[in-house]
This record gives C-alpha cells, structure tokens and sequence, in this order.
C-alpha cells in the first residue's frame, strides 16, 4: 500500500505537520484503512532521505514539524499518479486455493462450502453497504473507497458462483483422479505477492 | 410479531407428467415493516416465481401466503386485483410505466383503479414522488423520464396510499451502478417509512442493502444471513490525538 | 373511477398510437362508405320492381277490345265496381323497321296509382287533343323537339314535351289525352282485394288478364335484402377490425399485464381494448357514412343505366344509414371484444413477458364451420322446396337468407384452418416463403380473421359476377342465338297471320334483307289456320290458332302454334316421325293450356283443352324462336290449314355484326318489316365489368392493410433476419408471399363459397362460368397482391428502437 505517494500528495496541498498528515490521511479514505503514526513518521524519513520532501532544518524532530514537498518530489507524485498498477500475475488467492482444496477432501460437500463463504462474503457487503447508507452521497472519499471493496467482494461472489456451476458440471466427483494429464502450463501462475 | 407478508411452506410447479418443473419447494419466509429482504439466487432458482407468488399474480399450488394476515389462496381473481390495489406494490427491472399517462397519474393509477377520486388520488401521487425526490417531474411522460427517474416514479407507485409490502425484481439491473445506488437509497428510505420490501436478485451487491438476505437454490432455501452487526465495525477508531 | 382511469389511458394510448390505427381506420371508414353505399343502392334497386306494371296499386286488369265503346264501358264499369281506379290506355302504334312499338298512351298524370309510371323531363304533359309528349328516344330518333309536330298514328300532334316512365327507362311511349286516342287495351290499376278482383266482370267481350304483386311486401324484402347486405359488409367491417385489435392488443400485452400487476381486474384490462374499439367505431362510422353518401351521389347516373329506371340521388335512406352506422359501432367494438378477453385472459406473468400463448387449434373452429355450411345448405335447400311457383312466400324468402348467411359465415370459419393448412404446407417451399407462410400460421388468430375478411371481399363480387352472368343469357338462353335473326311483318301482331294475298310481296322482301346478311338459310315459320274459326275483321290479318294459358278465370295469350318442320324440331332433338307417333303436340310451355283461335260449338268454353290431347313437353330454348308445335299431319286431321305467319327466321353462317344488324333495319325500315336479333344485355355486362374492377380494388385495398397488420409484428423477425445477411430481395418475398397466400387464399373460400352458395341455392341449370371475370379475380386477384406487395417493400427496418417505455 503506497503510504508514500499518499503523503506526497497531501503535502502536494502544502506543508503539513506528521500528525495532521496521518489525521488527513484517515479522514479522506473514510478511516477505513488504518494508519499509525509511527508509519507516518518512518515514511516521512524514507521520502527526506529520497529528496522528495524537506523539513524545516531543524534538528527537532517534534510533533509540529512541518514537511514540504519538493520538485523532485511533485515530480515524481505526477508519475506515480500516471503508472498503471501491476496488473499481471495474481496473487494466490486463500479462498482459491481453499475451494480446489475441498474438492479433493473426502466427506466434504463443496456446494455448503461455497455457501458458507458466500454468505460471509454477502454479509461483509451487507455491512459496506450499510456504511455507505449510513454516509450520504456527498462523502466522495468515503464512497470511492468502499465502492471499491464492494466490487472486490462482489467480483470474489461472482467467482464463486462460477465455481458452484462448474463443479455442478462434473460428471462425478470420484472420477477427478482419472481427469487426464494436462499439458504443462509455460511460466508459473501464482506469484509471490 | 406477525409480518405483512408470509410464506408458509409454499410450492409451486409447472408443466406435466416428465416435464413438470418445480419451481419452488416449502418455502418459509417472513418479512416484517420497515425491512428490506433479499432474495438471492441464480436464475433458475425459483426467485422470480416466489415474488410473483407473493404478489399474488400467481397461486401457490400449496402451502399459506399471507399478506397482511389475509390468506390469498382463498380470494377470487377481483380480490386479489384489490389487493394488489391497495396493499402490494411491484417494481419490475424495466417497463414499469404505462406509456401515454404522465408520472403523476401512472402513481395514481392504482388509488383511481381503487375508486378515489382523481383530485384525491392526484394528491397522494404527488407526496409519493416527493419522498422519492421526483416531485418535479411529476408531469412528465416515462419517455422524457431517465431510467432512474422512471425507477423512482415506479417506486413511488408502489408505497403511494399507505401500502405496506413492495416487492421487486432487479430493480436497478437496467441502470448504471450510480443511478442505481440513488434508486436503492430511495428504497431504503421508503422501507424505513413502514414497508416490508421484498427484492429478488442474482447480485449480490444489490442483495448487500438489504436487512437480511435469504438464499434460494432449486427452488429451495438453503441459508440466510445472520443479524447483522453495525457498519461500524467496519471502520477504524479514530487517530490518537 | 376505475372506468373513468382505464378510459383515459385508452384515449392517450390512442392520440399516441393514432398513426398505427390510421390504417385500420382507413380501412374501417372504407368498409363503412362502401356499406352505406351499397345500402343505398340496395334500398333503391329493390323496391322498384312491379312498380312499371303496377305502380302504386298491387293489382291491374287488362281490358282488351278492338271497340273503343266497349273499353270504355268496361272502363266505367270497373270505376264503379273499385271505387278508385287509374286507367291507362295503350294503342301499340308500330315504329317502321323496328320490333318496337310506340305505345300511344293515355295516363292522368295525376292518377292515384300511376305516379311510378309517368314522370316529366321536359315542358308538359299532353292536355289537349292536339298535344303530344314523347320519350328521350323517340324524340332523337325522330329528331322531334318541343313544337315539332309529331302523327305517327296517323294523327297530326305538337310536341309539348318528354316524359319517362321512372320505373322502366327503356319504355319508349307517348303521352297523349284521352280523346282521339282510341287505345286497343286499357290497363286499370287497383288496390283491392284478391277476392274482388277475381270476381269483376267487365261488360261485353271477356278479354281481360289480371294480375297481382305476390304476397310478400316487396319494401319489407327490399329492408330485409338491405339489412342482408349491410350486415355482411359490417361482417366484414368487424373482421379486419378483429385482426388488427389482435395486434393492437398483443403489442400491448405488456402494459396490459403491468396494469392487472397494479390491480387492476379482468374487465378493466378488457375495456382498454373494447373501448379503443369504440372510439375507432365512432370515427370510422361519421367518416364512412359521409363518404358513402358521397359515392351514391356520384354513381348513382351509372346506376340508373344499369337497372333501366329513375334513381333519385338525394333518396338515401337515412334511418337506414343511422342505423348502420350505429351497427358499425357495434361492430367495431364487438370486433374488439373478442381481441381485449383473450388478451385479458393472458396469465399476468405471462403478459408481462411479452410472450403470445400459443394459438388455439383450428380444428374446433373448422367443425363450427361444417356445421354451419351444412345448415345452411339445409336451409337453402328447403327454401328451394318451398318456392316452386311465381309467387313468393315469407317462409322460403326467410330460409334463403338465413341460409345464405349460414353458408357465408361457415366457409368464413374456415379460415383459421386454410392459415393452419397453408403454413404446414410450406414446409418444401424455398426458406423466404417457408418464413412468410409460417408466420402466418404463427399469428393464426389475426391471420384467419384477415383471411375472413378478403374472403369476404372477394366472395361478394365474385358472386354479382355469377349471379349476373346466370341472368345474362349464357350462349344457350336468350331470345335468339348470335346466328339468327327473326324477321316479322310489321303489319300483323299477335295471333294474327298476313292475308294471303300479301304473302308473296313479304316473302321478296324477306328475300332481299336476306341477303344483305350472311344467310345459311330463310325459313317462313308456318301456322295453323282453321278455316272455320269466325272471321275478325277489325283486326289486321287472318287469326290463326294459338295456346294460351289460364289467368284468374280467363285466358293470357301464349304463342302461335307453328307447324312442325325438321328444321324449327331440331334444336329440340326431335323429328317429325317421333312426334306424329304420339299427339302430334309439342310445345316448352306448361300449367293448364288452352287452344285459341279454333272454332268451337257455342256453348262450349271459349277455348278447349282437350282439342289436340296432351302436348309433349319440350325444354325451352330461345324465346324468340318456335317453341310450340303441331304436326302438318295433324294439321290436316283438325281439318285446319297451313298458313305463312308473316314471320321468317334467318340462319347466318356467321355473329350478326353491328354494321349488319344496321344495314338490315335500315332496310327493314324502308319496307315495313321489323327485325329481332340478339339481346346482348349491356347493362348486366358493365354489372359483370364493374364488380369485376371495384371488388379487386377493394380486396387489394384490403388485402394490403390486412398484409400490413400481419407483418407489422414481425418487424423483430426482420431485423434478425436482415442482421443475419437476408438482402432486399428477400424481404420482397416475405411480403410477396404473405400478400399472395391470403389472396389465393381468400379466392378459394371467397370465390368458392360464392359458387357453392349460388349453386345450391339459386340455380337451376348449368354452373355459370364467366371466363374472363373469374380468371381476372381468382388468377389476378394472387398474383397483383403478390407483385404490388414485393414491390411496395423494400426499406430496411428501422434500428431496434427502444421498445415500449416503462
């Protein structure tokens, strides 16, 4: 999670103190993803130490210290902003590998399976939705961020589903082991995230 | 506490012989005033079939739908027209509007098919689409409404003249997902004003805004959500000052 | 309130929708004008007939003496045995070179019972001895004009003005006063009772005929044949109207549903349809009568040649046509009644789908139609049991109707099996005709009730064009054939033969005409003359023996008794031998016949049955040719003689030609003869023509707005269709063929059924066939539907436009 580039562009606002840095922080992403100080504070010296911003010289490291961001520093923000995330190899996914998992263990009935983390899954969403009920239609930064992890969750239920239906379609789910020699896939799927 | 609608072991099948399809197999359901229930299953699942059950626009083959403790098995056609008239209200995904009558008056429709008169019914129709926030294009024909405003001119339809269930399929599945989440809000409140709402979907997004989701799968009800904890639990204690 | 709700959204869905219904409004406002026309027409036509020969009055009686004292003591007598009576005097004054007569005619234009007869065109009626007034035709054909003087009998009068007689165009008379009028038969019209009239005895010699107009009122059969015909153009009317409610409900099966979804019942959801049925009644009926009135104003000079009689134009039965236009609202929201209840019917989850059910079979629908043919072949059938003599009765007028209806409704419910029939049928058909024909098979409900109503539209010309054509003299009835002409001695008339020394002039005359056409062969049509019989010498010529036949209790002259040759028996596939073997006797005519002319003791009847024993039936054949016959043997065995009749029949090796017929007259004219040829009926052939052209107009009017309707719902079809790479040319097919298959269609029900109801219940002889008319609808009917409608397609379908908002 690129704390940095966060904090770079909130002092792209002006300069800013540590505390209010982590306050704004929290507030604007609807104090959803936690934030400590003491992460603010390492950042904030990795980003002096990597020219981006500067701090009065003074050798006081308090509380009201001000940052301010420099040109490198604008400069990079900008780059950042416009860098495509990663999207190649998937991260290996627990509930995945907990479905594939399944199939193979005797006595287990993979449809309840499903379910169980379905429901989970709908409740979870149940309560993000509440949230955003809860929030109005003005808290942009709020509804960007739970909007976002809806649509996770959402995408996590559709997969689900597909998995349901495939499953369904096996002709019988003894027979898996004799499920023939597949050719070998190129590269490895599932990279270290 | 008994709900405005209830659904005692309910079935109902189609077809014959070979081909008969159950559609739905003992279904129990309940839903109170003032909550917002789920349905939520693949198409197949029989969802459809129970809201239209519900909505008596179909009879069970057997089992007890109750709405508003009258049992529906025992009504004629015209009752059940009644009841549609006065205690249930339908929103479909699309289609809802009658062309040719402007916002106003397709929310009266069901009060004038009731006998009120129109000065009456009018009336009525405008403090629906009020609370649905469409008061100002009350006069407008469906054709120069936008899909959310012709979704809320079809909810307002279905909470105008004090009813109290509001059953719906898809409601927001002909819209963009903004447009929708201003149609659910709407719901929502209108839920929270006293009406039982049921609402059948395969998504579960939308399924997320409601009270309690219920799930169904062929034909039958294979689990529920659990009570629900507050949102809060969601969000981080506030930065140490 | 519900009501008041559901009426409006009607009328909104109707002010949106206006331009889809146009068609069928269109169509509706046509089927209404041509009703209100054809009523009109109807109910001017039916009533008149009778009204030439009697006017007002249901019975005459004619009085025939050669002298004037006589006639005019039975005249008197007759005014005090009635009371009222309206004498009208005739003396048949011959035309030189004409078969025709003038008829000098005496009528009080005043005359309580005579006004159908005697009307005015022009200047005045004769008042005075010295005054004349003649008919349009015989004033051009003897270039008379007002002032002209005018003595065809022998009697100088001044031209005062033209007359007619309204009720027959084609009677050329003249209108003189009573006085030096001297007319040879007084025809007295009355009012009176059978009873009375049977038992009136005129003075003096008992040469009168009487005659009577039949039981059954003719204004209620002219009511009832007009309330026939406009109930079967409502039929018709309510058919498309049924076929495009199918549609309009269909299209709107969705809201329909949303509207029972927000609780609304039944009979709310049905008067949505019905009462846009209303509306579309209403407007169809005002425009429809108006256009209709319209049309009989136009056509109604055409009408007055056609049947021969006086049509005033502003005579339009305005009851009648309130009534019909309130029966077309009836109708069309009858029309709709069925469309809104099966649409309402529709389960509501199925209607908010969208999804038709599937159509019902044709097969109940096909037993209600032989149920229906066979009753009314039943009834038709009976009627023709019932109504074997002159006279009409209530029973049989009844039967026919209702059969005829009967017949008509039941080849009408065939439809929805011909649609059914016809979409199997298709399954070897190339893939565009396949589509087109199954589609029709898809949407039977509103397919058949299309098919009903071209059937319809086809069916009613179709059977004028047959009806007519068995009116018209087909090539073996008629007066005469196209080969033969009659030539007759202007001078005789009757039962009356030339003297003898006058024979041998006409027979160089005769000889002469001959030969300014192709002759074969002129034969002189012999009589039998008694020698003994009393001489008559008031009369021209020598009388000779006739039949005649029984009227009320005295006699009605026939025809003159021919003598037998090989030539005049063979159209009758006789020869002499054969009939000398029996009575020597022939003759076509048949009831109680009398022989005149003969001698008799006094105290004898004045004619005797027995004379010549029973005669051999004969079938008739032309009417203008020898039809009774007395063999020369036998001839000699009554003591009788042979005589000329002053009467000759030609035989052309070739179809007389105008120019023929007019050089014969001409000269017929100059030597005092008169010719018969050929009565080519001119006004049943432009009847022929006329229905011909009008009833294909309309059934491609039809046709085309029923093909509209019909493929307007397959509008998504297309667009798959054309996505899927169909070209033009294909969706000219589909329309071809659905055009083409519901005409060929609705030539074989409507067509057909015409010929079955004709023949069933109203001929006697041989079918009719008239060739070109038949071909024109049965072959073109098909085959312009199907090119006009290839060629009127061709746009592609819109894009898929947003479908019914909600």
């Amino acid at each position: 999670m690129t704390v940095r580039h966060a904090l770079l562009a909130l002092l792209s606002e002006g300069p800013k103190y540590g505390l209010r840095l982590g306050q704004e922080f929290e507030a604007r992403t609807g104090e959803i993803w936690p934030l400590n100080t003491g992460q603010v504070y390492t950042t904030l010296q990795r980003l002096e130490r990597d020219g981006l911003v500067e701090s009065d010289d003074d050798a006081d490291t308090g509380p009201k210290k001000d940052f301010r961001i420099t040109a490198a520093g604008d400069e990079e923000l900008r780059r950042w902003l416009r860098t495509p995330g990663d999207n190649g190899a998937p991260p290996r996914d627990e509930l995945v590998i907990k479905v594939l998992v399944a199939t193979q263990v005797p006595d287990v009935h993979v449809a309840e399976l499903i379910q169980v983390h379905r429901r989970h899954l709908v409740e979870t969403m149940r309560a993000y939705s509440r949230l955003k009920e809860d929030a109005g239609e003005h808290d942009v930064g709020l509804l960007l961020v739970v909007d976002a992890e809806l649509f996770r969750l959402d995408a996590v239920s559709r997969w689900l589903d597909t998995a349901e239906a495939r499953l369904r379609r096996r002709p019988d789910p003894d027979a898996v082991a004799t499920v023939p020699a597949r050719p070998k896939l190129r590269g490895r799927v599932g990279a270290r995230r | 506490m008994s709900g405005v609608l209830e659904l005692h072991q309910v079935a109902k099948s189609y077809g014959e012989g070979p081909n008969t399809v159950h559609a739905l197999h003992g279904i129990d359901l309940t839903a109170q005033a003032g909550e917002l229930v789920a349905i939520m299953g693949p198409s197949g699942s029989g969802k459809s079939t129970l809201l239209t059950i519900a909505g008596t626009l179909e009879v069970a083959d057997e089992g007890a739908v109750l709405v508003e403790g009258q049992d529906v098995a025992t009504m004629s056609a015209n009752d059940r027209a009644r009841l549609r008239r006065r205690s249930v209200g339908y929103v479909f995904q699309d289609f809802n509007l009658l062309a040719g009558l402007t916002a106003a008056e397709n929310v009266s429709m069901p009060l004038e098919l009731d006998g009120l008169r129109p000065k009456a019914a009018r009336a009525a129709a405008h403090a629906a689409l009020d609370e649905l926030g469409v008061a100002d294009r009350a006069g407008h024909y469906p054709d120069q409404l936008s899909g959310g405003e012709r979704q809320r001119v079809a909810i307002a339809r279905a909470v105008v003249g004090d009813r109290h269930l509001l059953l719906t399929d898809e409601p927001t599945g002909a819209l963009d997902s903004v447009n929708g989440e201003g149609v659910m809000r709407r719901l929502r409140a209108a839920c929270r004003r006293g009406v039982a709402c049921v609402m059948v979907t395969h998504d579960a997004q939308l399924a997320s805004w409601a009270d309690r989701v219920v799930f169904l799968r062929d034909g039958r009800i294979i689990d529920h959500t659990s009570a629900a904890p507050g949102p809060e639990s969601l969000l981080v204690p506030s930065a140490e000052s | 309130m519900a009501r008041r709700a559901i009426l409006r959204w009607s009328w909104r869905l109707f002010r949106r929708e206006w331009r889809q219904q146009a068609l069928v409004m269109v169509l509706l406002t046509v089927a209404v004008a041509t009703s209100t026309a054809l009523a009109t027409l109807a109910f001017n036509v039916a009533p008149v007939t009778g009204n030439a020969e009697f006017g007002t009055a249901d019975h005459f009686i004619r009085l025939t003496s050669p002298q004037p004292d006589t006639l005019d003591a039975q005249v008197a007598a007759a005014a005090e045995w009635f009371g009222t009576i309206d004498a009208i005097g005739h003396r048949q004054v011959p035309i030189p070179g004409s078969v025709d007569n003038v008829d000098h005619r005496t009528q009080d234009p005043n005359g309580p019972f005579g006004a159908p007869m005697l009307a005015l065109v022009e200047g005045r009626f004769a008042a005075s001895p010295t005054e004349i007034a003649v008919t349009d035709d015989i004033a051009s054909r003897f270039a008379l004009s007002i002032g002209a003087t005018f003595d065809l009998d022998r009697v100088e009068r001044t031209v005062v003005g033209v007359v007619e007689n309204p009720s027959d165009l084609d009677d050329e008379f003249a209108h003189v006063t009573a006085s030096r009028a001297s007319p040879t038969f007084v025809t007295v019209l009355v009012d009176a009772a059978d009873e009375l009239v049977n038992d009136f005895r005129p003075p003096g010699s008992t040469s009168r005929e009487t005659s009577s107009r039949g039981d059954v009122p003719e204004d209620v059969l002219a009511a009832v044949g007009v309330l026939a015909a406009a109930s079967l153009a409502l039929f018709l009317v309510a058919l498309v109207a049924a076929a495009s409610f199918l549609v309009m409900a269909q299209r709107r099966l969705r809201q329909l549903g949303m509207l029972a979804a927000i609780g609304a019942t039944e009979s709310n959801c049905r008067l949505v349809t019905v009462s846009g049925g209303a509306v579309m009644g209403v407007v169809a009926a005002l425009a429809g009568a108006g256009l209709g009135i319209a049309g009989w104003v136009a056509m109604s000079p055409q009408v007055e040649a056609a049947a021969g009689y006086r049509i005033d134009a502003a005579n339009v039965p305005w009851w009648l046509v309130i009534v019909g236009m309130a029966l077309a609202v009836v109708a069309a929201t009858g029309a709709a009644w069925w469309p809104a209840r099966s649409a309402a019917r529709i389960p509501i989850v199925l209607a908010l789908s969208g999804r038709p059910p599937r159509p019902a079979s044709a097969r109940r629908s096909a037993m209600l139609a032989a149920a229906f043919v066979a009753g009314g072949f039943a009834c038709l059938a009976a009627a023709g049991d019932l109504a074997d003599d002159t006279a009409v009765h209530w029973g049989s007028a009844f039967l026919v109707v209702l059969g005829s209806l009967a017949m008509v409704i039941g080849v009408l419910l065939f439809s929805p099996l011909a649609v059914a029939a016809l979409a199997r049928a298709a399954a070897p058909l190339p893939v565009a005709l396949r589509i087109a024909l199954r589609d029709l098979g898809r949407y039977q409900a509103r397919s058949g009730a299309a098919l009903a109503a071209i059937s319809l539209v086809l069916g009613i010309p179709s059977a004028i064009v047959l009806g007519a054509t068995a009116a018209q003299h087909g090539a073996d009835a008629g007066n005469l054939s196209d080969r033969q002409v009659v030539v007759r001695d202007g001078a005789v008339d009757g039962p009356f033969a030339p003297l003898e020394e006058d024979v041998a002039g006409l027979e160089e005359q005769v000889a002469d005409l001959a030969e300014l056409l192709p002759t074969v062969s002129v034969q002189s049509l012999d009589v039998a003359l008694d020698p003994a019989a009393p001489e008559q010498p008031e009369f021209d010529g020598r009388i000779a023996v006739s039949l005649a036949e029984r009227s009320g209790d005295g006699w009605r002259d026939l025809t003159l008794l021919y003598v037998a040759t090989p030539e005049l028996l063979a159209p009758y596939g006789l020869d002499v031998a054969s009939l000398d073997a029996g009575t020597g006797f022939a003759t076509t005519e048949s009831g109680e016949i009398g022989i005149l002319g003969a001698a008799r003791p006094p105290e004898e009847e004045q004619s005797n049955t027995d004379l010549l024993g029973d005669p051999r039936p004969l079938e008739a054949g032309y009417s203008s040719v020898p039809g009774s016959f007395l063999t020369h043997e036998r001839v000699q065995q009554q003591g009788w003689e042979s005589i000329p009749s002053g009467r000759w029949l030609l035989e052309l090796d070739a179809p007389l030609t105008d120019d023929q017929l007019a050089a014969a007259e001409e000269y017929a004219a100059g030597a005092g003869l008169t010719i018969e040829s050929r009565d080519h009926q001119e006004g049943l052939s432009a009847l022929r023509a006329g229905a011909t052209a009008v009833g294909m107009l309309v059934a491609l009017g039809v046709l085309a707005l029923t093909v509209g309707l019909v493929r307007s719902e397959a509008a998504s079809d297309l667009r798959i269709l054309t996505a899927t790479g169909a070209t033009r040319a294909t969706r000219r097919m589909l329309t071809a063929t659905t055009a083409g298959g519901l005409a060929l269609l609705g030539v074989l029900l409507g067509t057909g059924g015409a010929y079955l109801v004709l023949l069933v219940g109203f001929l006697d002889g041989p079918p009719p066939f008239p060739a070109s008319q038949l071909v024109a609808i049965a072959g073109g009917t098909p085959l312009v539907a199907a090119v006009v409608g290839g060629l009127l397609t061709g746009r592609e379908p819109p894009p898929a436009t947003r479908a019914a908002i909600g």
